[in-house]
């Protein structure tokens, strides 16, 4: 790789990096601009609101999102009526009146995003802790020119090869795999059996960020799992892909206990260095 | 539990002990064995360690052995093999076994974090055909016992001579 001419790069690089697109696969969970909500009862009071509250038991863990006191003044109470009546009578406070008891829509969950945030609020005040890393890849801002530029040189790497694999770190090549014949001789598989070996807890290629030109099966996703690797960047759904987002998608899978972040690398096509090769659309071997 | 003959048996009790032999090794303890016609084609157990390459859990083990001593001839072997491991198999090695085509595989304990077969992973989730067929959870206690043993080798706490001497960042679950 180091041997070509580093003019030769940069030019391919300043081609390719004004061609893509990257768009992370992330958790449905997490690109929904809304949150789910739920009916809860709350209590309208005119006079007395810091004594009443300082009484009253705290909200059940599931519901420790939500602020007591709505933009109207009321205060949550409890999500069924029945008990909601009991807490007021057991109050037993002339100021909390059971008559006073209206049915609010309250988010049924922490919004874990701003954009969730801003809808969830809009129901009731809510609780929110930004992930600023997540806010970037919401927002696109992750897409620094560099890092634009670190993924179209490592993707232009990975395209030279044809099928390949290309496992980096630092931004050094770690290790490079092709298909092979071998039955299960794709090419994430080959990336990892080149991997040199090394010593102690430094042998798996943790922190990594691996390129591909297709999506890989469960075969070789499951494989990136046990390589640890942080990022992998994909050209091309496969048929028998399981990270796009119409099925299982194994990074999301919560029961597995190592996840990465899974990137889809669009290129706009250029009929001189066409790469979308229709025959080819499995992860797979050389046969 | 479904149940399995005499000669399941045999296969399974080699399974169970190229475990045993990884488990000696400091490795991850499972082992298989891949059978046609009652006759065993191939064999392995988790080299992950020793190999320093996190994908050599038995069945990859077994099956380059295979592609090294039978060339392309293997392919047409697994596909009439029956594979015997001590624990469900991962989603990687799952995976394979249907991308292999096998008829059928006997596994000891179910891999609720992990398994490709039915824990975790499954053929429809691999948008690949289901056309392998399953005997699961044979001698369960038995391939857990031996999971058990593993970690409690790795604990600092355990006394010297049991205890192994790798940095515990290699001891995770790797099948």
């Amino acid at each position: 790789m180091q041997e070509e001419p580093p003019q030769k790069i940069r030019k391919i690089n300043r081609s390719l990096v004004t061609r893509i697109e990257v768009v992370p696969i992330l958790d449905p969970k997490l690109t929904c601009e809304t949150v789910a909500s739920t009916s809860f009862q709350a209590l309208q009071l005119k006079s007395k609101k810091k004594l009443i509250i300082g009484r009253l038991k705290d909200l059940p863990e599931s519901f420790q999102h939500l602020k007591r006191v709505g933009k109207d003044g009321s205060i949550l109470i409890s999500q069924t009526e029945e008990t909601a009546k009991e807490i007021i009578s057991d109050l037993n406070s002339a100021e909390a009146r059971i008559e006073n008891l209206i049915t609010v829509q309250v988010p049924s969950i922490k919004p874990s995003t701003r954009r969730q945030f801003e809808f969830a609020k809009q129901l009731w005040p809510t609780g929110f802790h930004p992930n600023h890393e997540l806010e970037q890849l919401l927002d696109d801002s992750f897409l620094t020119p560099t890092f634009k530029e670190y993924i179209s040189h490592w993707v232009q790497e990975t395209l030279d090869i044809d099928n390949g694999c290309v496992a980096v770190q630092n931004n050094t090549l770690l290790s490079i795999g092709r298909p092979s014949n071998h039955p299960l001789g794709h090419p994430v598989m080959e990336m990892v059996k080149n991997l040199p070996k090394r010593t102690g807890s430094d042998y798996l290629g943790t922190g990594s960020d691996v390129f591909l030109v297709y999506e890989p099966c469960a075969m070789c996703s499951m494989a990136l799992v046990h390589f640890r690797v942080r990022r992998l960047f994909y050209v091309h759904d496969s048929k028998n892909g399981v990270l796009k987002e119409d099925g299982w998608q194994l990074h999301l899978e919560p029961s597995i206990n190592h996840h990465y972040e899974v990137f889809r690398v669009k290129i706009t096509e250029d009929p001189e260095t066409n790469h979308s090769s229709n025959s080819y659309d499995s992860c797979k071997n050389s046969k | 539990m479904e149940s399995i003959n005499n000669k399941d048996e045999i296969f399974l009790e080699k399974a169970f002990q190229l475990a045993q032999e990884a488990l000696d090794e400091d490795e991850v303890p499972v082992g298989c064995v891949f059978v046609v016609d009652g006759k065993e084609i191939g064999r392995g157990r988790n080299r992950v360690n020793e190999t320093g390459d996190p994908t050599r859990h038995a069945e990859m083990v077994a099956v380059s052995e295979m592609w090294n001593s039978y060339g392309q001839d293997c392919e047409n072997l697994l596909r009439n093999s029956t594979l015997y491991v001590s624990l469900e198999p991962c989603i990687m090695c799952s995976c394979a076994m249907y991308q292999l085509g096998i008829k059928k595989m006997v596994y000891g304990a179910e891999n609720p974090r992990f398994g490709g077969v039915r824990s975790v992973g499954n053929a429809e989730k691999f948008r690949m055909e289901d056309n392998v067929q399953v005997v699961a959870g044979i001698w369960s206690e038995r391939s857990i016992a031996m999971l058990k043993m593993f970690y409690e080798k790795q604990n600092p706490f355990a006394p010297l001579e049991k205890r192994k001497t790798k940095k515990p960042k290699t001891i995770e679950i790797k099948e």
